[in-house]
Protein backbone atom coordinates (compact mmCIF):
# COMPACT_ATOMS: atom_id res chain seq x y z
CA UNK A 1 0.00 0.00 0.00
CA UNK A 2 1.63 3.58 -0.76
CA UNK A 3 0.31 6.86 -1.09
CA UNK A 4 1.35 10.07 1.20
CA UNK A 5 -1.33 10.89 4.29
CA UNK A 6 -1.03 14.17 5.72
CA UNK A 7 -2.14 14.36 9.59
CA UNK A 8 -2.85 17.66 11.65
CA UNK A 9 -3.11 17.20 15.50
CA UNK A 10 -2.02 20.01 18.18
CA UNK A 11 -0.06 17.34 19.74
CA UNK A 12 3.23 16.60 17.90
CA UNK A 13 3.06 13.10 20.29
CA UNK A 14 -0.51 12.31 18.07
CA UNK A 15 1.27 13.23 15.24
CA UNK A 16 4.52 11.05 15.39
CA UNK A 17 1.93 8.11 16.85
CA UNK A 18 -0.33 8.17 13.65
CA UNK A 19 2.68 8.47 11.28
CA UNK A 20 4.64 5.22 13.44
CA UNK A 21 1.09 3.42 12.59
CA UNK A 22 0.27 4.23 9.04
CA UNK A 23 4.25 4.24 8.06
CA UNK A 24 4.03 0.10 8.74
CA UNK A 25 1.53 -0.05 5.84
CA UNK A 26 4.00 1.40 3.75
CA UNK A 27 2.14 5.04 3.58
CA UNK A 28 4.55 8.19 3.34
CA UNK A 29 3.32 10.22 6.52
CA UNK A 30 3.77 14.28 6.42
CA UNK A 31 2.52 16.08 9.83
CA UNK A 32 1.88 19.07 11.39
CA UNK A 33 0.75 20.47 15.27
CA UNK A 34 -0.34 23.71 13.40
CA UNK A 35 -3.62 23.92 11.66
CA UNK A 36 -2.82 27.06 9.36
CA UNK A 37 0.56 25.68 8.32
CA UNK A 38 -1.26 22.85 7.55
CA UNK A 39 -3.80 24.04 5.45
CA UNK A 40 -1.40 25.78 3.37
CA UNK A 41 0.42 22.04 2.97
CA UNK A 42 -2.64 20.48 2.04
CA UNK A 43 -4.13 23.05 -0.57
CA UNK A 44 -0.50 23.58 -1.68
CA UNK A 45 0.42 19.42 -2.15
CA UNK A 46 -2.67 17.66 -1.60
CA UNK A 47 -2.50 14.13 0.66
CA UNK A 48 -4.49 11.24 -0.57
CA UNK A 49 -5.54 11.05 2.92
CA UNK A 50 -6.31 13.98 5.50
CA UNK A 51 -6.38 13.09 8.87
CA UNK A 52 -7.80 15.72 11.51
CA UNK A 53 -7.84 16.96 14.96
CA UNK A 54 -10.81 18.75 16.07
CA UNK A 55 -9.83 20.80 18.90
CA UNK A 56 -6.38 22.71 17.47
CA UNK A 57 -5.86 25.97 18.59
CA UNK A 58 -6.03 28.64 15.59
CA UNK A 59 -8.50 26.72 12.81
CA UNK A 60 -10.59 23.87 14.51
CA UNK A 61 -10.77 20.47 12.43
CA UNK A 62 -14.24 21.38 11.51
CA UNK A 63 -13.11 24.46 10.32
CA UNK A 64 -10.49 23.35 8.28
CA UNK A 65 -12.52 20.21 6.73
CA UNK A 66 -15.30 23.12 5.39
CA UNK A 67 -12.10 25.03 3.69
CA UNK A 68 -10.25 22.24 1.95
CA UNK A 69 -13.48 20.67 0.82
CA UNK A 70 -14.39 24.14 -0.61
CA UNK A 71 -11.60 24.22 -3.18
CA UNK A 72 -12.00 22.22 -6.43
CA UNK A 73 -8.39 20.72 -6.37
CA UNK A 74 -9.27 18.68 -2.64
CA UNK A 75 -13.38 18.67 -2.90
CA UNK A 76 -12.87 14.70 -3.03
CA UNK A 77 -10.56 14.21 -0.93
CA UNK A 78 -11.04 11.73 1.71
CA UNK A 79 -10.65 13.26 5.68
CA UNK A 80 -10.98 11.29 8.69
CA UNK A 81 -11.15 12.80 12.11
CA UNK A 82 -9.56 11.90 14.88
CA UNK A 83 -11.26 13.74 17.75
CA UNK A 84 -12.23 12.67 21.93
CA UNK A 85 -15.68 13.52 20.87
CA UNK A 86 -18.02 10.60 20.92
CA UNK A 87 -20.91 11.90 20.92
CA UNK A 88 -23.92 10.97 18.01
CA UNK A 89 -23.85 14.96 17.61
CA UNK A 90 -20.44 15.40 17.10
CA UNK A 91 -20.52 12.64 14.71
CA UNK A 92 -23.05 14.27 12.70
CA UNK A 93 -21.39 17.10 12.71
CA UNK A 94 -17.93 15.83 11.58
CA UNK A 95 -19.87 14.75 8.15
CA UNK A 96 -21.61 18.27 7.92
CA UNK A 97 -18.52 20.07 7.38
CA UNK A 98 -17.52 17.58 5.16
CA UNK A 99 -15.53 14.71 7.27
CA UNK A 100 -15.23 11.25 5.20
CA UNK A 101 -15.24 9.02 8.45
CA UNK A 102 -14.70 9.32 12.00
CA UNK A 103 -12.48 7.86 15.20
CA UNK A 104 -12.97 8.45 18.69
CA UNK A 105 -9.93 8.69 20.91
CA UNK A 106 -8.62 6.92 22.11
CA UNK A 107 -8.11 4.03 19.36
CA UNK A 108 -6.73 0.95 18.58
CA UNK A 109 -3.54 1.00 16.03
CA UNK A 110 -5.35 -1.78 13.89
CA UNK A 111 -8.26 -0.22 13.97
CA UNK A 112 -6.31 3.60 12.52
CA UNK A 113 -4.68 1.13 10.18
CA UNK A 114 -8.27 -0.40 8.94
CA UNK A 115 -10.18 2.51 8.57
CA UNK A 116 -7.16 4.18 6.54
CA UNK A 117 -6.44 1.69 4.27
CA UNK A 118 -10.80 1.27 3.49
CA UNK A 119 -10.38 4.98 2.68
CA UNK A 120 -7.25 5.08 0.91
CA UNK A 121 -8.43 2.17 -1.35
CA UNK A 122 -11.82 2.95 -1.75
CA UNK A 123 -13.24 6.34 -4.10
CA UNK A 124 -13.60 8.74 -1.51
CA UNK A 125 -17.31 8.98 -0.66
CA UNK A 126 -18.45 12.05 1.08
CA UNK A 127 -20.93 11.26 4.02
CA UNK A 128 -20.30 7.81 4.48
CA UNK A 129 -19.37 6.77 8.13
CA UNK B 1 -53.11 54.00 11.24
CA UNK B 2 -53.29 49.99 11.87
CA UNK B 3 -53.06 49.33 8.11
CA UNK B 4 -50.20 52.17 8.01
CA UNK B 5 -48.10 50.09 10.61
CA UNK B 6 -49.52 46.79 9.11
CA UNK B 7 -46.76 46.13 6.67
CA UNK B 8 -44.22 47.34 8.95
CA UNK B 9 -44.91 44.94 11.23
CA UNK B 10 -44.38 41.93 9.18
CA UNK B 11 -40.74 43.35 7.88
CA UNK B 12 -40.31 43.98 11.76
CA UNK B 13 -41.36 39.97 12.68
CA UNK B 14 -39.25 38.60 9.49
CA UNK B 15 -36.21 40.85 10.72
CA UNK B 16 -36.61 39.47 13.96
CA UNK B 17 -36.93 36.04 13.01
CA UNK B 18 -33.51 35.81 11.06
CA UNK B 19 -31.90 37.77 13.66
CA UNK B 20 -33.25 35.96 16.96
CA UNK B 21 -32.11 32.40 14.67
CA UNK B 22 -28.92 34.04 13.92
CA UNK B 23 -28.54 34.48 17.73
CA UNK B 24 -28.18 38.50 17.35
CA UNK B 25 -30.00 38.62 20.82
CA UNK B 26 -28.50 42.07 21.26
CA UNK B 27 -29.83 43.45 18.18
CA UNK B 28 -33.31 41.90 19.16
CA UNK B 29 -33.14 43.48 22.48
CA UNK B 30 -32.25 46.68 21.06
CA UNK B 31 -34.76 46.76 18.70
CA UNK B 32 -37.66 45.89 20.75
CA UNK B 33 -36.38 48.61 23.50
CA UNK B 34 -36.74 51.25 20.63
CA UNK B 35 -39.60 49.89 19.43
CA UNK B 36 -41.00 50.28 22.64
CA UNK B 37 -39.42 53.78 23.52
CA UNK B 38 -41.64 55.07 20.55
CA UNK B 39 -44.45 53.49 21.24
CA UNK B 40 -44.52 55.54 24.68
CA UNK B 41 -43.30 58.62 23.70
CA UNK B 42 -45.64 58.73 21.10
CA UNK B 43 -49.45 59.14 22.02
CA UNK B 44 -50.88 58.87 18.99
CA UNK B 45 -48.53 57.04 15.97
CA UNK B 46 -49.55 58.11 13.02
CA UNK B 47 -48.26 57.30 9.00
CA UNK B 48 -45.10 59.79 9.96
CA UNK B 49 -44.36 58.00 13.03
CA UNK B 50 -44.27 54.39 11.38
CA UNK B 51 -41.81 55.84 9.00
CA UNK B 52 -39.99 57.02 11.90
CA UNK B 53 -40.01 54.07 13.28
CA UNK B 54 -39.08 52.73 9.86
CA UNK B 55 -35.91 54.65 9.73
CA UNK B 56 -34.59 55.08 13.30
CA UNK B 57 -34.81 50.99 13.91
CA UNK B 58 -36.35 48.41 11.61
CA UNK B 59 -34.12 49.33 8.74
CA UNK B 60 -30.78 50.13 10.66
CA UNK B 61 -31.06 46.99 12.21
CA UNK B 62 -31.82 45.01 9.01
CA UNK B 63 -28.49 46.82 7.87
CA UNK B 64 -26.87 45.54 10.70
CA UNK B 65 -27.81 41.96 10.41
CA UNK B 66 -26.91 42.04 6.50
CA UNK B 67 -22.98 42.99 7.78
CA UNK B 68 -23.39 40.25 10.56
CA UNK B 69 -24.67 37.99 8.33
CA UNK B 70 -22.38 38.97 5.23
CA UNK B 71 -19.10 38.50 8.11
CA UNK B 72 -20.85 35.50 8.95
CA UNK B 73 -20.49 34.25 5.22
CA UNK B 74 -17.08 34.66 5.34
CA UNK B 75 -16.31 32.47 8.21
CA UNK B 76 -19.43 30.33 8.69
CA UNK B 77 -19.98 29.89 12.60
CA UNK B 78 -22.41 27.72 13.90
CA UNK B 79 -22.70 26.80 17.75
CA UNK B 80 -21.33 22.94 18.65
CA UNK B 81 -23.09 20.87 21.31
CA UNK B 82 -21.45 18.22 22.83
CA UNK B 83 -22.24 16.15 25.75
CA UNK B 84 -19.91 16.23 29.08
CA UNK B 85 -18.34 12.80 30.43
CA UNK B 86 -21.59 13.07 32.90
CA UNK B 87 -24.20 13.63 29.79
CA UNK B 88 -24.44 16.95 31.10
CA UNK B 89 -24.92 19.45 27.75
CA UNK B 90 -22.17 21.72 26.82
CA UNK B 91 -21.71 24.13 23.72
CA UNK B 92 -18.77 25.03 21.79
CA UNK B 93 -19.12 28.15 19.46
CA UNK B 94 -16.45 28.07 17.11
CA UNK B 95 -16.34 31.54 16.54
CA UNK B 96 -15.73 32.04 20.26
CA UNK B 97 -13.91 30.09 22.40
CA UNK B 98 -12.94 27.87 20.11
CA UNK B 99 -11.95 25.57 22.34
CA UNK B 100 -13.64 25.44 25.51
CA UNK B 101 -16.31 22.73 26.22
CA UNK B 102 -17.50 24.59 29.07
CA UNK B 103 -16.95 22.15 31.97
CA UNK B 104 -13.64 22.37 33.36
CA UNK B 105 -13.95 18.47 34.00
CA UNK B 106 -15.00 17.56 30.91
CA UNK B 107 -11.94 19.56 29.73
CA UNK B 108 -9.76 18.04 32.01
CA UNK B 109 -10.76 14.61 30.79
CA UNK B 110 -10.91 15.63 26.83
CA UNK B 111 -7.37 16.19 27.05
CA UNK B 112 -6.30 13.42 29.06
CA UNK B 113 -7.92 11.03 25.43
CA UNK B 114 -5.07 12.26 23.26
CA UNK B 115 -2.12 10.89 25.62
CA UNK B 116 -3.85 8.05 26.26
CA UNK B 117 -4.41 7.29 22.68
CA UNK B 118 -0.80 7.59 21.66
CA UNK B 119 -0.10 5.26 25.02
CA UNK B 120 -2.47 2.73 23.44
CA UNK B 121 -0.94 2.91 20.05
CA UNK B 122 2.56 2.39 21.14
CA UNK B 123 1.47 -0.02 23.27
CA UNK B 124 -0.14 -1.98 20.26
CA UNK B 125 3.17 -1.49 18.16
CA UNK B 126 4.85 -3.18 20.79
CA UNK B 127 2.61 -6.10 20.55
CA UNK B 128 2.46 -6.89 17.33
CA UNK B 129 5.87 -6.67 17.07
CA UNK B 130 6.02 -8.99 20.40
CA UNK B 131 3.38 -11.89 18.03
CA UNK B 132 5.89 -11.60 15.40
CA UNK B 133 8.42 -13.04 17.45
CA UNK B 134 11.20 -9.31 17.10
CA UNK B 135 12.21 -6.99 19.31
CA UNK B 136 10.34 -4.14 19.86
CA UNK B 137 11.48 -0.88 17.78
CA UNK B 138 13.76 1.40 19.91
CA UNK B 139 11.45 4.59 18.50
CA UNK B 140 8.29 2.07 20.20
CA UNK B 141 9.41 2.14 23.07
CA UNK B 142 10.61 5.70 23.68
CA UNK B 143 7.62 6.99 22.47
CA UNK B 144 6.23 4.40 25.08
CA UNK B 145 8.00 5.77 27.88
CA UNK B 146 7.53 9.63 26.82
CA UNK B 147 3.67 8.93 27.44
CA UNK B 148 3.61 7.25 30.43
CA UNK B 149 6.10 9.86 31.76
CA UNK B 150 3.47 12.59 31.27
CA UNK B 151 0.77 10.21 32.64
CA UNK B 152 2.59 9.83 35.46
CA UNK B 153 3.20 12.97 36.06
CA UNK B 154 -0.66 13.93 35.65
CA UNK B 155 -1.11 11.10 38.10
CA UNK B 156 1.21 12.32 40.67
CA UNK B 157 3.17 9.08 40.58
CA UNK B 158 6.93 9.87 41.49
CA UNK B 159 9.60 9.72 38.58
CA UNK B 160 11.70 6.61 38.36
CA UNK B 161 14.85 8.55 39.08
CA UNK B 162 18.62 6.70 40.83
CA UNK B 163 17.13 8.09 44.11
CA UNK B 164 13.60 6.31 44.32
CA UNK B 165 15.73 2.91 43.67
CA UNK B 166 15.11 0.74 46.72
CA UNK B 167 18.65 0.97 48.90
CA UNK B 168 19.76 -2.81 49.46
CA UNK B 169 22.95 -3.74 50.47
CA UNK B 170 25.05 -6.88 49.79
CA UNK B 171 26.39 -8.36 46.38
CA UNK B 172 22.86 -9.27 45.18
CA UNK B 173 21.83 -5.33 45.38
CA UNK B 174 20.70 -4.40 41.74
CA UNK B 175 22.49 -1.60 40.46
CA UNK B 176 21.24 2.06 39.89
CA UNK B 177 20.63 2.58 36.45
CA UNK B 178 22.48 5.54 35.14
CA UNK B 179 21.01 9.62 36.27
CA UNK B 180 19.65 11.12 33.57
CA UNK B 181 21.48 13.51 31.33
CA UNK B 182 20.85 16.12 28.76
CA UNK B 183 21.93 18.68 26.81
CA UNK B 184 20.06 21.71 26.98
CA UNK B 185 21.01 23.14 23.80
CA UNK B 186 20.04 20.05 21.31
CA UNK B 187 16.72 19.71 22.97
CA UNK B 188 15.81 23.43 22.51
CA UNK B 189 17.71 24.08 19.30
CA UNK B 190 14.95 20.88 18.08
CA UNK B 191 12.50 22.24 19.61
CA UNK B 192 12.40 25.76 18.53
CA UNK B 193 13.04 24.67 14.87
CA UNK B 194 9.86 22.71 15.12
CA UNK B 195 8.39 25.46 16.09
CA UNK B 196 9.40 27.75 13.63
CA UNK B 197 8.43 25.45 10.74
CA UNK B 198 4.83 25.61 12.37
CA UNK B 199 4.62 28.75 13.34
CA UNK B 200 7.64 31.07 11.77
CA UNK B 201 5.08 32.59 9.22
CA UNK B 202 3.35 34.43 11.85
CA UNK B 203 6.10 35.42 14.38
CA UNK B 204 9.50 35.34 14.91
CA UNK B 205 11.08 32.24 17.16
CA UNK B 206 14.54 32.92 18.22
CA UNK B 207 17.11 30.46 19.58
CA UNK B 208 20.42 32.07 21.22
CA UNK B 209 22.60 29.36 23.46
CA UNK B 210 25.82 30.26 25.19
CA UNK B 211 28.31 27.66 24.09
CA UNK B 212 27.78 24.12 22.03
CA UNK B 213 26.42 22.40 24.95
CA UNK B 214 24.80 22.85 28.38
CA UNK B 215 24.80 19.32 30.23
CA UNK B 216 22.27 19.14 32.70
CA UNK B 217 21.04 16.15 35.36
CA UNK B 218 17.16 15.77 33.85
CA UNK B 219 15.27 13.60 31.39
CA UNK B 220 15.67 14.28 28.26
CA UNK B 221 11.59 13.55 27.25
CA UNK B 222 10.70 15.15 30.24
CA UNK B 223 12.61 18.40 29.81
CA UNK B 224 11.50 18.34 25.82
CA UNK B 225 7.79 18.17 27.44
CA UNK B 226 8.13 21.00 29.77
CA UNK B 227 10.00 23.13 27.37
CA UNK B 228 6.95 22.32 24.93
CA UNK B 229 4.09 23.34 27.75
CA UNK B 230 5.80 27.08 28.34
CA UNK B 231 6.21 27.43 23.97
CA UNK B 232 2.69 26.83 23.38
CA UNK B 233 1.50 29.23 25.55
CA UNK B 234 4.52 31.87 24.47
CA UNK B 235 3.44 30.92 20.23
CA UNK B 236 -0.63 31.06 21.53
CA UNK B 237 -0.51 34.05 23.13
CA UNK B 238 1.54 35.76 20.84
CA UNK B 239 -0.14 37.78 18.37
CA UNK B 240 0.83 37.97 14.79
CA UNK B 241 3.96 39.61 14.04
CA UNK B 242 5.45 39.14 17.83
CA UNK B 243 8.73 37.54 18.99
CA UNK B 244 9.76 34.39 20.62
CA UNK B 245 13.10 34.12 22.09
CA UNK B 246 14.59 31.31 24.03
CA UNK B 247 17.88 32.04 25.60
CA UNK B 248 20.40 29.47 27.34
CA UNK B 249 23.12 30.36 29.67
CA UNK B 250 25.24 29.18 32.26
CA UNK B 251 25.85 31.52 35.33
CA UNK B 252 27.88 29.87 38.38
CA UNK B 253 27.08 26.02 37.59
CA UNK B 254 23.70 26.61 36.94
CA UNK B 255 21.79 26.60 33.37
CA UNK B 256 19.22 28.95 32.80
CA UNK B 257 16.51 28.71 30.32
CA UNK B 258 14.31 31.72 29.52
CA UNK B 259 11.31 32.01 27.08
CA UNK B 260 10.28 35.22 26.38
CA UNK B 261 6.94 36.26 24.58
CA UNK B 262 5.72 39.87 23.23
CA UNK B 263 2.46 38.79 24.40
CA UNK B 264 -0.64 39.84 26.64
CA UNK B 265 1.57 38.52 29.46
CA UNK B 266 0.34 38.82 33.29
CA UNK B 267 -1.32 40.46 35.76
CA UNK B 268 0.60 39.66 39.28
CA UNK B 269 -2.46 37.54 40.22
CA UNK B 270 -2.46 35.63 37.38
CA UNK B 271 1.17 34.61 38.35
CA UNK B 272 0.34 33.42 40.99
CA UNK B 273 -2.01 31.32 39.81
CA UNK B 274 -0.27 30.09 37.26
CA UNK B 275 0.74 26.95 38.43
CA UNK B 276 -2.53 25.82 39.95
CA UNK B 277 -3.63 22.81 37.67
CA UNK B 278 -6.78 23.09 35.22
CA UNK B 279 -6.88 27.45 36.20
CA UNK B 280 -7.30 29.54 33.77
CA UNK B 281 -7.16 33.98 34.24
CA UNK B 282 -11.21 34.56 33.19
CA UNK B 283 -8.88 37.22 30.52
CA UNK B 284 -7.10 34.37 29.22
CA UNK B 285 -10.87 32.49 29.23
CA UNK B 286 -12.21 35.47 27.36
CA UNK B 287 -9.02 35.79 24.57
CA UNK B 288 -10.64 32.65 22.87
CA UNK B 289 -7.08 31.37 23.02
CA UNK B 290 -8.21 27.80 23.62
CA UNK B 291 -6.22 26.40 26.79
CA UNK B 292 -7.47 23.96 29.80
CA UNK B 293 -4.94 25.74 32.41
CA UNK B 294 -2.73 22.56 32.80
CA UNK B 295 0.67 23.01 31.05
CA UNK B 296 2.31 25.20 33.58
CA UNK B 297 1.61 23.25 36.40
CA UNK B 298 2.17 19.68 34.64
CA UNK B 299 5.53 21.76 33.97
CA UNK B 300 6.52 22.96 37.19
CA UNK B 301 6.01 19.54 38.16
CA UNK B 302 8.02 17.90 35.38
CA UNK B 303 10.80 20.45 36.22
CA UNK B 304 10.77 19.73 39.79
CA UNK B 305 11.22 16.10 39.56
CA UNK B 306 14.40 16.65 37.55
CA UNK B 307 15.59 18.85 40.04
CA UNK B 308 14.68 22.66 37.80
CA UNK B 309 12.71 24.86 38.95
CA UNK B 310 10.72 27.35 37.28
CA UNK B 311 9.69 31.62 37.97
CA UNK B 312 7.88 34.00 36.03
CA UNK B 313 7.94 37.68 35.31
CA UNK B 314 5.59 39.62 33.54
CA UNK B 315 3.83 43.24 33.77
CA UNK B 316 0.98 43.28 31.75
CA UNK B 317 0.68 44.26 27.62
CA UNK B 318 4.34 43.62 27.71
CA UNK B 319 4.47 40.12 27.53
CA UNK B 320 5.82 37.29 29.63
CA UNK B 321 9.44 35.81 30.37
CA UNK B 322 9.76 32.08 31.75
CA UNK B 323 12.70 31.35 33.33
CA UNK B 324 13.98 27.64 34.44
CA UNK B 325 17.08 26.85 36.32
CA UNK B 326 18.62 23.32 36.94
CA UNK B 327 22.36 22.73 38.05
CA UNK B 328 24.65 21.66 35.95
CA UNK B 329 25.53 18.28 35.23
CA UNK B 330 28.77 16.89 37.09
CA UNK B 331 31.18 14.64 34.54
CA UNK B 332 30.64 11.23 35.56
CA UNK B 333 33.05 10.05 38.03
CA UNK B 334 33.55 13.82 39.28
Amino acid sequence: MSGRIFVVDDDPAMVEAVAMVLSLDGFEVDGASDSAAALRAVLRDPPALLVLDVNMPGLTGWELCEIVRRQPLTRDLPILFLTGRSEVRDRITAMQVGGTDHLTKPFRAEELRARVRALTAAAPARGEA
Amino acid sequence: MASDLFPLLVVFVAVETVISREGGRFLLVGTYAGLALLVVLSPAPTAAATRSLALRFVWPAAAALGVELASRSKAPARVFESRDVKGDRVERDDRGDRDALRDPRAEVLHDLKSPLTVLRVYSDLVAEAARRGELPSEVHLAGLAREMALMESLAGVPPRTPASVPLASGPAAPSAPPAPRSDLVRVLSTLVESYRLAHGGRMRLEFVAEGAEIPVAADPVALQRAFRNVLDNAVKYTPAGGQVRVRASVVAQHAFVVISDTGAGMTPDEQKHAFTFAWRSPSASASGVPGRGIGLGVTKELLEQNGGKISLLSEPGHGLEVTIMFPIAREAGA
